[in-house]
């Protein structure tokens, strides 16, 4: 059986709060549970040769990756329009996630981005700083660290969740998009080690796409018990 | 008049609450603070008194350490330095110098101010100090908690260019700082350091990696295949030697070169300057080394995701003992998963409060984990404890700023550690 790819896209520019090791976290998970799954980094080549991948990463970058010429030109615009058609479970991180809809720049001025997704964000002068958030979605609560300077204003579709914790899309007391197969969210990092409820939902998304079931291996228990107590450690050091 | 007086009262309540200060062991910086407190244009009104060029040194990381080798390279060439080198950067700690110093200033003791800046200080001390000189090591992804992104700190450190009086000297391999270094007044010369050869640029820990294309304005750095480092500044060329091991802590040399150039470079050599950094001392937990009895522990002192990553890369030889402790001063732990652990097999301990968060992250790295414990001190004692009086052996603790101040303090009530 092929290996199941993962893709992240522009995994240098867009790591700045290490969301790229969501892409290793849940290799690893799979790998760990007996599905061999590899990592494929997508800088422009890759997404203009349109490459085939099973799942896509897409971390944050800075304001200035988010607004360069590269990022939102029309070819990786429609890789990933693609990826979202084909029902590719998609997991999209802070500005990561704002890129798929569309943007206005902290002067009112209109960025660049993909535009596949009924959502607006506008960047603001102020900057949400979390450590702790949590966001309740349906299969449990994310707990993470949120840092962005955005308004979300989603367009008749639903959220990820509702903020338990934190500012989200400082609109609405929700946070994220889950769009078709895409979830956007803005707690970042690796919220997949640190939620690996989440991980598993996604995992089990990737493998029935392809026609498989996800048993989770025995070995991830440990990983989660780590991952339970960072958890609750981010909760005690919570702040406003 | 009544500016003398506040300044007068400002530097005896601050001079008094640094004395009680230093009897309760927290004395570093809370002369300044009062000393701002009673008077807040207290910075300024001292510059009037320090009758020296005063160099700035900025960045994301280095600062200590570069202020320790331009220090010493000033030193012997005939200078007398006033720096803040035990590494309190912000306000308070700049007005503490003045207070803790002010006899010796007055007695124009100094020649030259060599200041280790935070940037997020940078612009409002540029105002307040107007330095002579300005050295700008690197813009990385560092505390993004607090700075947000590496662009915001390339504006933190443009906006304090216009204040340096005379000459700038960057990091001609950072793009960030290479585009903000045009932001100099008229007069202002700017210069450039950086790798010229042996190794990528994408490998320096920089938010925007560049190669230097402007080596002829600067002191350019080449990296042998055996490892060891050439200095070169137009047609002159000199061994380059650190006492850390790295090529960011060479790079951290050939920084300080550069600007020494600039200060001092007309009664000396770049060959004399290449043989007074090689004597030089590390700062204070970079690559320091603690013996006790047979054990040598190495401590490296990490501070973000870059620092980690160059001091994780340097590494050469084995050790027995691999030890990582981070703290609570990280606020955000996200950018552990960032980092490329490959040039670890195995860490002993992982230690410090934030100890499950290294676990994890090292854990889906494929790292082997020995055992955690949050408690550093009781790690290194036990360490001490057994290999003291065996067969001699190295420890190499990787340590985050309050773990390698609670490590120095242990080692310190037995032995003399450098404070």
């Amino acid at each position: 059986m092929s290996a199941v790819r993962i893709g992240v896209v522009f995994p240098t520019a867009f790591n700045l709060n290490a969301d790229a090791a969501n892409a290793q976290v849940l290799a690893k998970r799979l790998q760990m549970s007996d599905v061999d799954a590899e990592v494929v980094p997508l800088v422009i080549d890759a997404m203009t040769a349109n490459v085939s991948v099973d799942a896509l990463i897409v971390g944050s970058g800075s304001s200035s990756n988010v607004s360069a010429p590269e990022t939102a030109s029309p070819r990786v615009r429609d890789f990933l329009k693609a990826a979202l058609s084909a029902e590719t479970p998609i997991l999209a991180v802070s500005n990561g996630f704002h890129l798929w809809g569309s943007l206005t720049g902290k002067d009112g001025q209109t960025i660049a981005g993909w535009d596949v997704i009924p959502a607006h964000t506008r960047f603001g002068t102020t900057q949400h700083v979390t450590i702790g958030a949590q966001v309740t979605t349906a299969w449990g609560t994310l707990v993470g660290v949120e840092n962005h300077n955005a308004t979300v204003v989603l367009d008749g579709c639903d959220p990820l969740g509702t903020m338990l914790h934190g500012v989200g899309n400082n609109a609405g007391g929700v946070d994220g998009i889950h769009f078709g197969s895409l979830w956007g969210t803005h707690i970042h990092g690796p919220v997949f080690a640190m939620n690996p409820f989440l991980a598993d939902e996604f995992a089990a998304r990737v493998l029935g796409r392809l026609g498989r079931a996800y048993a989770r291996g025995e070995g991830v228990a440990e990983l989660d018990e780590l991952s339970a107590g960072t958890a609750e450690h981010l909760v005690r050091m919570q702040t406003p | 008049m009544k500016t003398e007086l506040a300044f007068f009262l400002a530097r005896v309540i601050g001079g008094l609450a640094a004395r009680v200060g230093s009897w309760v062991g927290n004395g570093s910086v809370i002369g300044g603070r009062i000393a701002l407190m009673v008077m807040p244009t207290f910075i300024a009104r001292a510059r009037r008194d320090l009758n020296f060029p005063i160099v700035f040194v900025l960045g994301s990381n280095g600062k200590t350490t570069t202020s320790k080798y331009l220090t010493q390279l000033a030193e012997a060439s005939g200078e007398t330095v006033l720096s803040n080198v035990a590494g309190s950067n912000m306000r308070s700690g700049i007005a503490a110098l003045a207070v803790g110093s002010w006899r010796a200033i007055r007695r124009g003791t100094y020649s030259l101010g060599v200041f280790e800046v935070d940037e997020g200080y940078a612009a409002m001390l540029g105002r307040e100090l107007s330095p002579e000189f300005a050295l700008v090591l690197n813009v990385q992804i560092d505390q993004i908690y607090r700075l947000h992104e590496p662009e915001r700190v390339r504006d933190m450190f443009r906006n304090a260019f216009p204040s340096v009086t005379q000459h700038l000297v960057v990091n001609g391999n950072d793009g960030l700082l290479v585009e903000a270094s045009s932001n100099v007044e008229d007069g202002t010369s700017v210069s450039f350091f950086g790798v010229d050869s042996g190794i990528p640029v994408s490998t320096l820990g920089l938010a925007e990696p560049r190669p230097m294309e402007l080596k002829r304005l600067g002191t350019a750095l080449s990296v042998a295949t055996d490892g060891t480092y050439t200095a070169t500044q137009g047609s002159e060329s000199t061994a380059l030697s650190v006492p850390t091991t790295g090529v960011h802590f060479a790079l951290n040399g050939c920084a300080a070169l550069e600007m020494a150039r600039h200060i001092v470079g007309d009664r000396t050599s770049l060959a004399q300057l290449g043989e007074h950094l090689s004597h030089a001392q590390p700062a204070f937990g970079r690559g320091e080394t603690i013996t006790s009895g047979n054990a040598k522990f190495e401590i490296i002192l990490f501070k973000n995701r870059p620092s980690l990553q160059l001091n994780l890369n340097a590494q050469r030889d084995a050790a027995d003992t691999v030890v990582i402790a981070f703290d609570e001063h990280s606020r955000d732990p996200s950018w552990l998963f960032a980092v490329d652990y490959s040039a670890v097999s195995r860490v002993d301990v992982v230690s410090g409060e934030k100890a499950d968060f290294f676990e994890l992250a090292l854990k889906y790295a494929d790292v082997e984990v020995g055992a955690s414990n949050t408690d550093i001190v009781e790690v290194v004692s036990q360490l001490d404890t057994r290999y003291r009086d065996a067969p001699p052996s190295v420890h190499r603790l990787f340590l985050d700023a309050k773990q390698m101040t609670a490590v120095r303090g242990y080692f310190g009530r037995k032995m003399d550690v450098k404070k």
